[in-house]
């Protein structure tokens, strides 16, 4: 139903590509994230979705219907906007309301269906205020309202959290993930929050100077990096990245173990030894800053507490470590070259 | 140790006496400090406003042609009836709202609507068409009023030439000397240069508008008319109250030049306004008397009108982005 191909889409402004011959496809229901760095064309690519900018190449199919020269206003699908963009002179109740009033729906079932969506994002007691009298939250709440009324069957959600403190991002993503839950439609939601993509997709695009670097469940994205910029982007702390001689390796600092005794290790594995640099304790569990032949390592300690200057030694996997070629691709079977770096 | 403690108290009770002499002066300059910031302001207002303001009360009560060596003479309310018996009088306030009224489509609507038009156009077009329409603003405008004393003259005038060589006229028309005509030219005139002022003020106050409103409407499927009047026009509704103030005091100060140039009041006094005919009265009939009660009715009348617009500003929202 919901479903969305977009078919070899490209766009430049000026001279500048923005996108370069892009194919997804985005499953009906999902909630997909477009992740990817400033400047990466993900926001282009959801404002061409929703029609609001036009590409240069390509096709875009909504629901298997040619949606590419269509209105925004015809594509069944609705928006949500960073700074929201709630029109400031009208009530929440007007804002959601308006959509309805355009298409000359009856007055009783416009309040019934207002009422309804305002009900849904928890606001049906605040739909006489104007945007100027609420919070930065219930803005918000006020513009999913205003696209949950439309019943569209794509949800096009561009960084909406990324105005809100980081506490009521926390209770926003609940929200969402609530709604998506409880409509069932396709969500589109553009972030730059690479902690928002694994925390709430389903599946994650993510994107790097106008084309697509890799896309998967969040699990995948994670253990299964297919490129050093996925490895370095996905994960927070984000993996180590260490320049070779055939190209990177990446392991990440949750994988590296402080040990006191090898024999307790069965996995094969490599040891390197270490001096603490810096320790941020997290509550939780300590990120470590530690020297080693290799440079400089981040390590996520779970419950040993390393002062400064302490030497460790660290025991790494050797199934956790990736290996990349120059170009920044993944190889899946490393030659003893590679392995000798390592292990060697 | 007694002598010590003597010694000290004494040089804490020198101390605490120079204390209070030095405060002394401090504190009845702190007092006076604020009136004497104030005191420019306050002479500037008793000098050129409120004494003048006390004066005109007088002289209503007073005839007087201020001749040296003259002296003004009590008369009472006569200067009312005079004026009110006034033929110009009754015409002179109707043309003052008439005035008003007439400024409303060239400082309100139609800059709302050409600045709206002229947001889709590239930027450097937009900058020349508002450079051209703002041309009129700077002009002076008994010059003003002189060209188009000659655009309009009945016989040599361009207008009537091309008017009557069209076929549309047989003979001129005497644009100043007709009545109804003569004050509807001095409208348009009037307007014609507060056209681009008012478009500059509503294109700034539009370019202030954030493109995503327009976004969010475009989503809701709200086309580029229904934009404009459910977006843009509550947007600007600000800079709708500041023109609309200013072109009610424009109508009456702008309006004066032309009068005077084109028409002195005329035909039968039927383009005059209040504010040409406080003028008249004392400088062209030498009048103080009449003049002074003209300027209180207009006081009044400026004043009323003042009220109501603060109280519809007052229930206008003003929103803040």
């Amino acid at each position: 139903m919901g479903n969305i191909e977009i078919k070899g889409i490209s766009k430049a402004f000026d001279k500048t590509e923005v996108l370069k011959d892009i194919d997804l496809n985005i499953p009906d229901g999902s909630f997909t994230i477009i992740l990817g760095p400033s400047g990466c064309g993900k926001s282009t690519l959801l404002r061409i979705l929703s029609g609001l900018e036009t590409s240069d190449a390509g096709e875009i199919w909504i629901s298997g219907q040619d949606m590419t020269n269509v209105e925004p206003k015809d594509r069944k699908v609705a928006m949500v906007f960073q700074n929201y963009a709630l029109y400031p002179h009208m009530t929440a109740y007007k804002n959601v309301e308006y959509s309805l009033k355009i298409k000359k729906v009856p007055k009783e079932e416009r309040h019934q269906k207002v009422m309804e969506a305002l009900k849904t994002v928890e606001l049906e007691d605040q739909y006489k205020k104007l945007p100027g009298q609420m919070s930065g939250g219930q803005r918000q709440r006020v513009a999913l309202a205003r696209a949950i009324v439309k019943n569209p069957e794509v949800f096009l959600m561009d960084e909406p959290l990324s105005n809100l403190d980081a506490k009521l991002r926390n209770q926003m993503r609940h929200s969402i993930l609530n709604l998506h839950k409880q409509l069932g439609t396709t969500f589109v939601y553009v972030t730059h929050d690479q902690t928002e993509a694994m925390t709430m997709g389903d599946h994650i695009v993510l994107f790097n100077e106008g084309h697509i670097v890799q896309q998967g469940s969040p699990k995948e994205m994670y253990t299964n990096p297919n490129h050093i910029f996925v490895a370095g982007f996905i994960g927070n702390p984000p993996a180590n990245i260490i320049t070779t001689d055939f190209g990177y390796v990446s392991i990440r600092p949750e994988d590296i173990q402080i040990v006191r005794d090898l024999s307790q290790k069965k996995e094969k594995g490599i040891e390197l030894a270490g001096t603490v640099n810096v320790s941020e304790p997290m509550g939780s569990d300590i990120l470590y800053d530690v020297k080693t032949k290799l440079g400089r390592l981040h390590v996520k300690g779970e419950n040993s507490w390393e002062n400064i200057d302490n030497h460790v030694l660290l025991y790494i996997p050797s199934s956790k470590i990736l290996y990349f070629n120059r170009d920044g691709e993944r190889i899946y079977q490393p030659q003893s070259e590679e392995k000798i770096f390592m292990e060697g | 140790m007694t002598e010590m403690v003597k010694k000290q108290t004494g040089v804490q009770i020198n101390m605490a006496m120079r204390k209070t002499a030095a405060k002394r002066p401090v504190k009845i300059s702190s007092k006076i400090k604020p009136w004497l910031f104030l005191l420019p302001t306050i002479l500037i207002i008793v000098f050129w406003m409120l004494k003048p303001l006390i004066q005109t009360l007088m002289y209503t009560l007073y005839d007087w042609n201020m001749l040296p060596g003259t002296m003004p003479e009590f008369t009472g309310l006569s200067n009312f009836t005079e004026l009110f018996n006034a033929p110009e009088f009754g015409s002179a306030i109707l043309n003052t709202f008439y005035y008003i009224l007439m400024m409303l489509p060239f400082a309100v609507i139609l800059p709302v609507i050409i600045a709206a038009l002229l947001q889709n156009l590239k930027p450097r077009t937009q900058w020349i068409y508002r450079a051209l329409i703002f041309l009129p603003m700077i002009m002076p405008p008994v010059a003003t009023a002189t060209v188009f004393q000659w655009l309009l003259h009945q016989t040599n005038g361009l207008v009537n030439h091309l008017l009557v060589s069209a076929g549309f006229l047989e003979n001129g028309i005497n644009f100043f000397q007709t009545e109804g005509l003569a004050r509807l030219m001095i409208a348009l005139i009037t307007g014609w240069k507060m056209i681009g002022f008012a478009t500059l003020m509503f294109s700034a106050a539009i370019s202030n508008v954030s493109p995503e409103y327009y976004e969010a409407a475009k989503m809701d499927g709200s086309g580029g008319f229904r934009r404009f009047i459910d977006i843009t026009v509550p947007l600007l509704s600000p800079t709708m109250m500041l023109m609309i103030m200013m072109s009610i005091l424009f109508a009456s100060q702008w309006t004066f030049s032309y009068i005077d140039v084109l028409t002195q009041g005329g035909p039968y006094g039927t383009s005059t306004n209040i504010y040409y005919l406080i003028y008249k009265y004392a400088f062209g009939n030498s009048n103080v008397g009449v003049s002074a009660a003209a300027a209180l009715v207009f006081l009044v009348i400026f004043g009323i009108i003042a009220l109501v617009l603060q109280k519809i500003s007052n229930r206008l929202a003003f929103y803040d982005n």
